[in-house]
């Protein structure tokens, strides 16, 4: 049978996904639960998240050392001991750190929830940073710090945020010997103190989820009375950011490959124009596909990938495109990162390439709602950020509303070139 | 034009969950008279669907001059072909609402589709059309090339496990051709030719060769149908000779050493281990948990936690055809030089030789095992790889359904042989990544 090839079958593009709610529970405590109940494994994730990230810090490095030292010991139980717990009925615990929060995170089969749950807790309530634990921490961070330093993409990214918000600032603050040697256990402890153990906290639940789920998580993080107090936002002076725009070379003379970073201070998911730069960026740097991708790496082969993001945090966001390119390629891959941006900002977008990017996003997003954690963390964002419930619900219907001349507006407003910090790593 | 073949409805869906867990039952499977395999498992918790591609073809299919050339296709079946040409394959899929990636291993090269489930037909179409009528130009080689080199120095320069891993398994295999890196020497690289790209593609790509896996929001008799509308006609040329070579056992301890501007030594031990689907893997793969999987492990509760010798360690198990490597891995902490940390391991190693392990602790990576089964297992591209993974080496999916039950089979004594026979001083590789001031 002969098949004519040249005509592909009609398919539908999806417009919009209605993401699963999340149900929200009052603990006895008062704490609030969030269920997002489905899936066919028996596995759940619990999450305690608190307002505990660097923006909370009055020392730097004091938030991550606070949360990375719940596991070193408690009041009943040594390091090892908590390590060997979580691990005996194979659960993972996660300590995860951001600029703007904290978490204690589990992995765990439905079934050991009730094991688990004590352990969580006192974790949270009891954790006594140990000398030992504290001087193993500090080792290890150096450690891993001193072999991410060797690594041009490492540097190159810290580097860059540093250049956008000034080294003061939450998210612009990195990791440095210095900051690491030198931090006192007694402010990991304030800031444990403060905005861990004595703060309340949100609890979000994913997964295989009955009422004896529910009933255990009560039993547990819902008894602890917490003071009246509740951890604010504190407005802090992170210090002034410098405006040049002059890039940065940091030569490595014995490097290969030179990392490159541009981009820019930009907004939070709040933002009018949040979805319409979605757009905007995945044409320029957001996907395989993209303007950058087509030229620099299929066209001139001068890259293995290169990408561009719009990053959102909490109280800010920014826009970076970041690649790996061979020292002698630097300049060259600069200048048509450049010139890329200028034809997205004075030639529209064509309407076959606009679709495909919409389509693409599209079905992405359907893509990303697999199981109940992926529902869990858009629901997360909504929660945290104080997004209407229907925000990801609107995100398809949103992209595809997104025309060609926005698009144009949108990189002259937000990508203007003499606003960009350049930074590279390796040398030009 | 692209705006011409795309016949766009809008549609509203909602997200669903299935509730319940697949079995073996609930897999389809079918042969194409050419000798293409399809394995096919509805899910419908959402409104997209996989295509996994598991090509029978790796490094280990190389000799030295082509090495890398089974990567380098990894790259080059997206430069075009008959109906669509260079890149069409993203546009085209990307327009669609797709997305695709790829992987290549020391055995196979899998080609991973993702879509909306009405973009199903415009997936086969693609795929039939590169495997058929690949189009290797020599303008998009030479591009392609450089892209490749790029790689493979973002790689060795961002990753000293890289480094140091290159030079171990060289020097662990010194006739079996798992001694080639995935993504080839350098040298290679710049010198295959467009000769050897041909020959390589017509050997390998044959729809004998390959398994396909489709799970998600489509049916089984969709599936079927477009498979014999697009995949069948596709000719066989031939199954591929097979890896003749068999690597000796290893009799002695070989060491390696080499340096670049790290702060601490990195070592890396490799132990020769049996094939995947060999009687010992469940108790391996046990024992690969026992070291290194969580703060409690033994090297990890050793050198990381209770001192502070390595700063990280992990361990990896290579998959293989053929017999491969056990690796341990670990980054010293400060001060700490890489003779140190070596007999730390050992140490270790050898206690868990002499003494094995309890019930209580062999339960404890079982349900590590369980945890990590469910998880890969929640989602479609967890289970099409998984699926694909065990029909490929273990030469049947449903052994995959089997796991957990020969988890739970493996005794301590099981550990406590596996742990003798195969970490042995004889059958042990060591390598060094030295700071350069140390030399």
């Amino acid at each position: 049978m002969s098949i004519d090839r040249t005509i592909a079958p009609p398919f539908r593009v999806i417009e919009r996904i209605h993401l699963p709610p999340v149900e929200t529970i009052t603990l006895k405590n008062g704490l609030p639960l969030h269920l997002v109940n489905s899936g066919e494994q028996p596995v759940v994730r619990l999450e305690c998240i608190f307002e505990a990230g660097a923006w909370y810090e009055t020392t730097p490095g004091a938030s991550y050392f606070a949360l990375k030292m719940l596991s070193e010991g408690t009041a009943s139980h040594t390091s090892a001991e908590i390590s060997e717990a979580f691990d005996r009925v194979g659960a993972f615990l996660e300590l995860s750190h951001t600029s703007d929060r904290a978490s204690v995170v589990v992995y765990c089969l439905s079934r050991f929830l009730p094991v688990v749950l004590p352990l969580v807790q006192e974790l949270i309530a009891e954790a006594t940073f140990p000398d030992k634990g504290w001087d193993d921490l500090r080792n290890i961070t150096l450690q891993n710090h001193r072999v991410n330093w060797e690594k041009n993409a490492y540097r190159a990214t810290g580097r860059f945020r540093e250049q956008l918000f000034g080294s003061g600032h939450p998210y612009g603050r990195t990791q440095t010997e210095e900051r690491i040697t030198t931090l006192e256990k007694e402010k990991a402890i304030e800031h444990y103190r403060a905005h861990i153990c004595n703060s309340r906290y949100r609890i979000l639940l994913a997964g295989k989820i009955g009422e004896d789920e529910i009933r255990a998580v009560d039993t547990t993080l819902g008894q602890r009375v917490f003071p009246d107090s509740n951890s604010e936002s504190v407005h802090l002076d992170f210090g002034a950011v410098s405006d040049s725009r002059e890039p940065v070379l940091i030569d490595r003379p014995d490097s290969i490959q030179s990392s490159i970073r541009l981009g820019k201070r930009l907004f939070t998911r709040h933002h009018p124009d949040y979805f319409k730069m979605l757009v905007t960026n995945e044409i320029l740097g957001g996907y395989f596909g993209s303007r950058l991708m087509k030229n620099i790496r299929e066209e001139k082969g001068l890259t293995y990938g290169i990408s561009s993001r719009v990053n959102t945090l909490w109280h800010e966001g920014y826009f970076m495109i970041g690649t790996d390119v061979k020292k002698e390629f630097t300049q060259q891959t600069l200048d048509e990162i450049r010139k890329e941006i200028e034809i997205l900002q004075t030639v529209p977008v064509g309407k076959e390439e606009l679709q495909t990017v919409k389509n693409f996003m599209a079905g992405e997003f359907a893509g990303s709602l697999n199981t109940a954690f992926d529902v869990a963390d858009r629901q997360k964002i909504l929660i945290l950020e104080d997004l209407p419930a229907d925000f990801f619900d609107r995100y398809i219907e949103q992209i595809h509303a997104t025309s060609a001349q926005e698009v144009m507006e949108l990189a002259q407003k937000h990508l203007a070139l003499d606003s960009l910090s350049e930074v590279v790593v390796g040398g030009k | 034009m692209l705006k011409k073949l795309v016949i766009i409805c809008l549609f509203c869906i909602s997200y669903c969950a299935l509730q319940a867990q697949s079995s073996p039952e609930d897999v389809k499977t079918f042969t194409l008279p050419n000798g293409m395999k399809f394995l096919v498992l509805e899910d419908h918790s959402i409104p997209t669907a996989n295509m996994y591609l598991f090509w029978k073809v790796g490094a280990r299919n190389e000799v030295h001059g082509i090495t890398g050339l089974s990567h380098f296709f990894e790259h080059m079946m997206f430069n075009g072909a008959k109906t669509y040409g260079p890149k069409q394959f993203d546009r085209v899929m990307e327009a669609s609402g797709g997305s695709n990636n790829a992987y290549t291993t020391e055995n196979v090269t899998v080609y991973t589709d993702w879509f909306q489930k009405d973009a199903l037909e415009t997936i086969f179409k693609l795929e039939s059309d590169r495997i058929e009528n690949l189009s290797i130009d020599s303008a998009m080689v030479e591009s392609e090339r450089g892209v490749v080199l790029s790689e493979r120095s973002t790689g060795l320069e961002n990753s000293n496990y890289r480094v140091i891993s290159e030079l171990v398994k060289a020097t662990a295999f010194q006739e079996h051709p798992y001694m080639f890196p995935v993504i080839g020497f350098e040298s290679d690289i710049k010198s295959w030719t467009q000769q050897d790209l041909e020959n390589y593609f017509k050997t390998y790509y044959s729809p004998n060769n390959a398994t396909v896996v489709v799970v998600g929001d489509v049916t089984v008799e969709q599936v079927r149908q477009l498979a014999n509308q697009y995949m069948a006609p596709i000719p066989t040329r031939g199954m591929p000779p097979k890896v003749r070579t068999v690597e000796p056992p290893q009799n002695g301890e070989r060491r390696v050493v080499t340096y670049k501007d790290i702060t601490t030594p990195n070592i890396l031990l490799a132990y020769h281990t049996p094939e995947t689907g060999h009687e010992d893997y469940y108790a391996l793969d046990l024992l690969n948990n026992l070291l290194t999987s969580g703060n409690s492990s033994h090297l990890v509760k050793s050198l990381v936690m209770d001192t502070t010798l390595a700063s990280q360690g992990f361990r990896f198990m290579g998959d293989g055809f053929d017999p491969n490597l056990f690796y341990i891995y670990g980054i010293a902490g400060d001060g700490v030089s890489a003779e140190t940390l070596e007999k730390a391991i050992l140490a270790q190693i050898d206690a868990l030789i002499k003494n094995g392990v309890d019930e209580r602790e062999l339960q404890k990576v079982k349900n590590q095992k369980l945890m990590e089964f469910y998880r890969t297992m929640q989602t479609i591209n967890g289970k099409a790889n998984s699926l694909g993974t065990y029909e490929v080496f273990f030469g049947d999916y449903r052994r995959l359904y089997d796991a957990p039950k020969l988890y739970e089979e493996v005794t301590p004594d099981d550990i406590k042989r596996v742990a003798a026979r195969y970490f042995t001083a004889r059958n042990r590789t060591v390598g060094y990544l030295l700071p350069e001031k140390s030399e």
